[in-house]
C-alpha cells in the first residue's frame, strides 16, 4: 500500500499530464481561425498588441 | 505630433497594454509570479489534510481538516466585523468595518449541516478543489475558472476564520483579493496552456459551437 503522500503526488502528476494531453489534443485537432492566425502574426511582428 | 496621430489611430483601449517588448515581458513575468504564487499557496495546504483521513483522528472528530472545520463553525460568534479600521486610538472598537455576522452564521450552518456530517467524502471535494486551483494557477490551464474557484474557496475561509482572535484578517482578505485579480486577468492567457487553447476555442465558437463558447469563458 502506497503512502498517502505518494498517492497525492501521483494524483497531482496525473493532473499535470491530463492538462498537457488535453491541450495537445485540442491543438492538434482544432485549427485556429484565419483571423486569429493573422492576429498572432501581427503580434509576433509588433510585439505590442492586445492579448485576447 | 506624429506620436499623437499614431495614438489616435489605435484601437480603443490599446493604451493600457504594453508599449514595448520590455514592458510586455514585465507584465507577463509579474502575472506569472502572482498566479504561480497563488497556486503554490494552495499546494502547500494540500499536505496537512491528505486523504483518506484528511489529518483527522478519532473517527473524524479531532485534528487536521476536521479541527479547522470545527473551529470555523464554533467561532461563528467570535466576531461580526471584517475590514476593521481603528482610526481613533483612544476609542475602543473600530470606526470603520463591514458587518459579516449574517455570513458567519450562514457559513456555520453550511458546515454543521453539510460538511461535517459528510466529511468522509466532502474532504475529497475540499482536497480536490485545492489541487485543481494549484494546477490551474501554475499551468495557466482554465485559469479564469481556477481563479473563480480560488475566490470561492478564499471567501469561505475568510468568512469562517478571518474574524477570529488568533488570525490576522488581512491574510484571508489578501488571499481573496489576489484571487479576484487573477479572475479578472485570467493569467493563463499570458503564460500558460490557455494561450494555446483560446485560439482553438475561438475557432470552435466561430463555427457555432456552444462548447467552444463555454470553454472560452473558462480560460
Amino acid at each position: 500500500m502506497l503512502a498517502p503522500e505518494i498517492i497525492a503526488l501521483l494524483v497531482l502528476l496525473g493532473g499535470v499530464v491530463a492538462a498537457v494531453v488535453f491541450t495537445i489534443v485540442i491543438v492538434v485537432t482544432v485549427k485556429p481561425s484565419n483571423a486569429e492566425r493573422e492576429e498572432n502574426e501581427r503580434e509576433r511582428e509588433g510585439g505590442s498588441s492586445q492579448r485576447t | 505630433m506624429a506620436e499623437t496621430n499614431s495614438a489616435n489611430t489605435r484601437e480603443p483601449g490599446e493604451g493600457i497594454y504594453a508599449s514595448s517588448r520590455l514592458e510586455r515581458g514585465l507584465i507577463v513575468f509579474t502575472i506569472a509570479v502572482a498566479s504561480i504564487g497563488l497556486g503554490y499557496l494552495f499546494f502547500t495546504q494540500l499536505w496537512w489534510k491528505l486523504p483518506p483521513d484528511f489529518g483527522c483522528r478519532e473517527d473524524f472528530t479531532r485534528g487536521g481538516l476536521c479541527i479547522f472545520i470545527e473551529r470555523s463553525a464554533a467561532e461563528a460568534d467570535a466576531g461580526d466585523k471584517l475590514l476593521k479600521a481603528n482610526i481613533i486610538e483612544s476609542r475602543s472598537g473600530p470606526e470603520l468595518s463591514v458587518p459579516i455576522g449574517w455570513a458567519t452564521q450562514l457559513n456555520a450552518t453550511f458546515i454543521e449541516t453539510i460538511v461535517q456530517p459528510n466529511i468522509r467524502w466532502f474532504g475529497y471535494v475540499i482536497w480536490g478543489t485545492e489541487a485543481f486551483i494549484f494546477l490551474s494557477m501554475c499551468l495557466g490551464f482554465f485559469s479564469r475558472l481556477g481563479a473563480l474557484v480560488a475566490v470561492g474557496m478564499g471567501t469561505q475561509l475568510m468568512i469562517g476564520l478571518a474574524h477570529t482572535s488568533e488570525e490576522w484578517e488581512w491574510s484571508y482578505i489578501l488571499l481573496v483579493l489576489l484571487a479576484v485579480a487573477m479572475f479578472g486577468i485570467a493569467p493563463g492567457r499570458y503564460f500558460g496552456l490557455d494561450r494555446l487553447l483560446r485560439p482553438r476555442f475561438k475557432a470552435m465558437r466561430e463555427r457555432g459551437s456552444l462548447v467552444g463558447r463555454f470553454l472560452l469563458l473558462l480560460t
